[in-house]
């Protein structure tokens, strides 16, 4: 099966100018990006993510690797063809207007002059810059520009949309709006291949995330392969609890609170909140509420780069198809 | 690959028309042209010949002006404002992209002068001057001049600052038009071995005395258009190896 994004033992050294020691950005990353897939690529800032990003679209060259896009080598032209690359903070010509962007970038693509014309209006009001068609960029706010890069990296209808950090520095409406593109894109069977160290964004658009820390791949997967799905903790809230009872409950809880009767705990681990919850039934208290709390891909995410702040020992933390 | 550069070269055209900079360069140049006549009060030469003389030495300071502050920092500011990463991830070699800024500059380069040079023609005739073959001679060798010092300018743009880019196409602005002075000197000197060595070099050299009619115009010599043509060649080939070394600089740069 040919894959849209192939990456293999990738490295990426920069070496100073004169003094200093060389930076190994990348240390033999590998991960494969399947047709159709929303697949996001997570780290820490300085992991690596803009660097494979950067040696995807050509801007960089590998130290040592190989990386394709849709079945050519990522530095060639032609490879690029069918890509639509939205950079981290991206940067327009400043004398010219959405309009006018819209038709470099769209030509520079492949597309005629009627072609893009007859596509700018539709793609404006998408990303809501329809009011803004004809001013120039350099009055634009942060927010403008990002939706003006996405409207940019939409106008050939790529086979691959590749989004550097699309949230960064939008407001909540301005966030809702771009994650609706990228969904509607995906519906469409255009595959994505987003960057972004804000986690929550990536668990409720992604099918498949790979974690680069360190330079190195530290996990990859689905949601539902990298997150326990198990509880990891039960909010409990019961009256009529028994004062031994309650003083064993205070004693393996969090956030233990009585309030006229009613007990509020946070049971830590998978059994013993329902463990807790029964025994109350069982000597005469009232059960109100039960709440398991599952790892979100945040926690997920802290505990592993906790676990290993610097990614040296990386390889020991693969899994779920992880290779090097 | 003639779009693309057709397409960069168009976006670098509008973008250098609506920057301020060209304005005031150009108003700066116009000011110039216009304030030949208080020059041509002021000589006691011919007054005509001043006004010729200083609006078109006032046109050769602009144009190198130009490639100093549009020119030489045209594609270090595309690298800092990352406006480099969305065109040179679509389908545009590196190579068509240097091509695409040369030829907007050019563009821009050659605009401005027209402009300049109509605004002469004008004031010449004003002041009784004949606008004859000289005249656009002098201003189609300005034009060749534009040409290599936009090479010149994106050559050193791609491989430095822009300030030290600057610096580097005016050193070049300055040698080019002191080759032919220099060759005088060395055939006159006291060594004839740096003569010897400056002969072998000189054909290789820049210049841009060939290039420059301006003296040969005031002085109402008589001028041909056949007088361009070996100083217009020494142009194609300079432009030609500066803008082949900035193709293989910019294509080995990492961002």
């Amino acid at each position: 099966m040919a894959y849209v994004v192939e990456v293999t033992d990738l490295t990426k050294t920069f070496r100073p100018e004169v003094f200093g020691k060389p930076v190994q950005a990348l240390r033999g990353v590998t991960f494969r990006v399947n047709e159709g897939e929303c697949f996001g690529y997570l780290g820490q800032n300085g992991a690596g993510k803009t660097t494979t990003m950067k040696v995807l679209t050509g801007l960089m060259t590998p130290t040592t690797g190989t990386a394709t896009l849709l079945g050519e080598p990522s530095g060639k032209e032609s490879a690029r063809r069918r890509l639509g690359y939205l950079p981290e903070n991206p940067y327009f010509y400043e004398h010219l207007t959405p309009v006018e962007s819209l038709q470099f970038y769209g030509r520079l693509s492949g597309l005629t002059a009627a072609e893009v014309t007859a596509r700018t209006p539709a793609l404006l009001a998408r990303v809501r810059l329809s009011d803004a068609a004809n001013r120039r960029v350099r009055g634009f706010s942060k927010g403008m520009r990002q939706r003006l890069g996405l409207a940019a990296a939409l106008v050939h209808e790529p086979a691959l949309l590749m989004l550097d950090e699309p949230l960064n520095g939008l407001d909540p409406s301005g966030r809702q709006l771009v994650k609706e593109l990228i969904l509607e894109e995906r519906q469409k069977g255009r595959t994505v291949f987003l960057c972004s160290h804000v986690l929550a964004d990536v668990e409720e658009l992604c099918d498949r995330v790979v974690v680069l820390h360190g330079g190195v791949v530290a996990r990859e997967g689905t949601m539902r392969q990298l997150l326990d799905s198990r509880p990891q903790s039960y909010e409990m809230t019961a009256e009529r609890v028994p004062a031994d009872l309650a003083a064993m409950i205070r004693a393996a809880s969090s956030n233990f609170r009585d309030a006229e009767g009613v007990v509020t705990a946070r049971i830590a681990g998978p059994v013993a909140g329902p463990e807790f919850a029964a025994a109350v039934q069982a000597a005469g208290g009232r059960l109100l509420a039960l709440e398991p709390e599952r790892e979100s891909l945040e926690d997920w995410f802290v505990r592993l780069t906790s676990a290993n702040p610097t990614g040296d020992t990386a390889d020991s933390n693969v899994a779920g198809g992880a290779r090097r | 690959m003639r779009d693309r550069i057709g397409i960069v070269a168009s976006a670098t055209f509008r973008e250098a028309v609506r920057d301020r900079v060209l304005l005031i360069v150009l108003a700066f140049g116009v000011a110039l042209v216009l304030g030949s006549r208080v020059l041509g009060w002021l000589s006691v030469e011919d007054e005509l010949k001043m006004v010729q003389d200083f609006s078109l030495t006032g046109i050769r300071y602009l144009v190198l002006l130009l490639a100093m502050l549009i020119g030489a920092g045209s594609i270090a500011r595309e690298v800092e404002r990352r406006t480099v990463y969305t065109v040179l991830s679509r389908d545009c070699g590196r190579g068509e992209f240097v091509l695409g800024k040369f030829a907007g500059l050019v563009a821009v380069f050659w605009c401005s002068i027209a402009g300049m040079a109509a605004i002469t023609f004008v004031w010449v005739a004003v002041w009784g001057g004949e606008i004859g073959q000289p005249l656009f001679l002098a201003v189609a060798g300005l034009a060749c001049e534009a040409v290599v010092l936009t090479a010149v300018a994106l050559f050193l743009g791609s491989l430095s600052s822009p300030a030290l880019a600057s610096s580097g196409t005016m050193v070049f602005f300055l040698v080019a038009h002191r080759t032919e002075a220099l060759r005088e000197m060395t055939a006159n000197g006291k060594n004839p071995d740096f003569a010897a060595l400056y002969q072998v070099l000189y054909p290789v050299l820049p210049n841009l005395f060939n290039v420059n009619f301006v003296n040969a115009t005031t002085s109402g010599a008589e001028l041909r258009w056949g007088d361009l043509g070996s100083g217009a060649l020494s142009v194609v080939c300079w432009s030609a190896a500066l803008l082949a070394g900035a193709i293989v600089l910019f294509r080995r740069r990492q961002f």
